[in-house]
C-alpha cells in the first residue's frame, strides 16, 4: 500500500476514535442485555430455534398471503386488456349478399378479409364492423 | 464437557457472543438464534480446543461466521423480524442512562443499519476487537485491500450519518 493511502487511513482512524468509543459502549450495552442461553437444551441435544420460530409461525402465512395478493394485483394490472371486452357492443354478422350490397353502395370505407378454418371473415370499420361469408363465395 | 464448566464458559462469553451477532445482524431474534447455535457448536467441538484462549478465539470466529451466514438467509426471515421488532418489541430497561446517550445509541443503531453485514463485521473486528488488518483479512477470507476499503467506507458512512443527525 502506498504512503498517501496509509496516511489517509490513519487520519480517518484518528478522527473516528470518538465514534469507535461510542461503538464500544453500544456493544457493551448490547452484551449486558443478552438473553439467556438454553444450557439444558444444548446439553440434552434438544435445542430448537425459539423466539424466531414462534414468530415465523405467526407471520409466515400472513406474509405469504400478502405477497400473493400483491403479485396477483400486479399481474392483473400488467395483463389487463386495454378495453374490457364486455364493454364493446356485439359485432353484427352479415351474409355475403348483404356485405356485397353494402360494399357496392359505398357504405363500407374499408374491408379486411380474414380466412379462418374454412371461412372467410370480412372485417370493416364503418358502418358495419364485421361481415362473414363462406370461403370461395367471394 | 461437564455441566459446570460449560455453564461457566457460557456466563463468561454469552454477552460478547450475543453482542457480536446483534452488531452484525441488527435483529435480536436472529442474534439470539446465532448465540444458541454458537454455544451448541462449542459444546460439540469443545474437546478439540486445547486452552481457554483457543476457546475464546474459536467462539469469536464462529459467532462472526454464523452471523454472516444468517445474514444471507431468505427475505422472509428478514421481513418477519423487521415487522416483529418494529411493531411488537417492547423497549428495554435502560436504567439510569441519560437522554443524550440514549439518542446517540439510537442514532448509532440507525447508522449501523445502513451498512451491510460484512461492513459491520469488519468494523466490529477492528474497532471493538482491535484485530489487525491481516487478521481480519484471514477471518473474512479476503485481501487486506478489501478490508481497508470496507473499513474506510464503513467509518465514513457511520461518521457522516451521525454528524448529519447531530446538526
Amino acid at each position: 500500500m502506498n504512503d498517501p493511502m496509509k496516511e489517509k487511513i490513519a487520519a480517518q482512524e484518528r478522527e473516528f476514535a470518538p465514534f469507535a468509543d461510542l461503538l464500544k459502549r453500544k456493544f457493551e450495552t448490547d452484551a449486558a442485555r443478552s438473553p439467556e442461553v438454553d444450557i439444558a437444551a444444548i446439553m440434552a441435544g434438544t435445542l430448537k430455534k425459539r423466539a424466531p420460530q414462534r414468530r415465523r409461525l405467526l407471520f409466515r402465512p400472513a406474509l405469504v398471503v400478502t405477497l400473493l395478493l400483491l403479485l396477483t394485483a400486479a399481474a392483473a394490472l400488467l395483463y389487463r386488456p386495454a378495453v374490457a371486452p364486455e364493454a364493446l357492443p356485439p359485432l353484427p354478422r352479415l351474409t355475403f349478399d348483404d356485405a356485397e350490397r353494402l360494399i357496392n353502395a359505398n357504405k363500407l370505407e374499408k374491408v379486411t378479409i380474414l380466412y379462418q378454418s374454412g371461412r372467410a371473415d370480412i372485417q370493416t370499420d364503418a358502418p358495419v364492423p364485421m361481415v362473414w361469408v363462406r370461403k370461395g363465395e367471394n | 464437557m461437564d455441566s459446570s464448566t460449560f455453564d461457566r464458559l457460557v456466563k463468561e462469553t454469552k454477552g460478547w457472543v450475543f453482542a457480536t451477532a446483534y452488531h452484525i445482524l441488527r435483529s435480536r431474534a436472529e442474534a439470539e438464534d446465532v448465540m444458541q447455535e454458537t454455544f451448541l457448536a462449542l459444546y460439540t467441538h469443545y474437546d478439540t480446543l486445547d486452552s481457554k484462549e483457543a476457546v475464546y478465539r474459536w467462539l469469536k470466529t464462529v459467532a462472526v461466521n454464523k452471523s454472516l451466514n444468517a445474514a444471507q438467509r431468505n427475505i422472509f426471515v428478514e421481513l418477519e423480524d423487521f415487522v416483529a421488532e418494529r411493531v411488537f418489541s417492547t423497549p428495554d430497561d435502560g436504567g439510569e442512562r441519560s437522554v443524550y446517550a440514549d439518542q446517540m445509541m439510537e442514532r448509532l443503531q440507525e447508522g449501523l443499519d445502513r451498512l451491510s453485514p460484512e461492513h459491520r463485521a469488519i468494523l466490529l473486528m477492528r474497532e471493538i476487537e482491535g484485530l489487525s488488518y491481516e487478521d481480519i483479512a484471514g477471518k473474512m477470507k479476503c485481501g487486506i485491500g478489501t478490508v481497508m476499503s470496507r473499513l474506510f467506507y464503513a467509518r465514513q458512512n457511520i461518521r457522516k450519518f451521525l454528524e448529519r443527525k447531530n446538526r
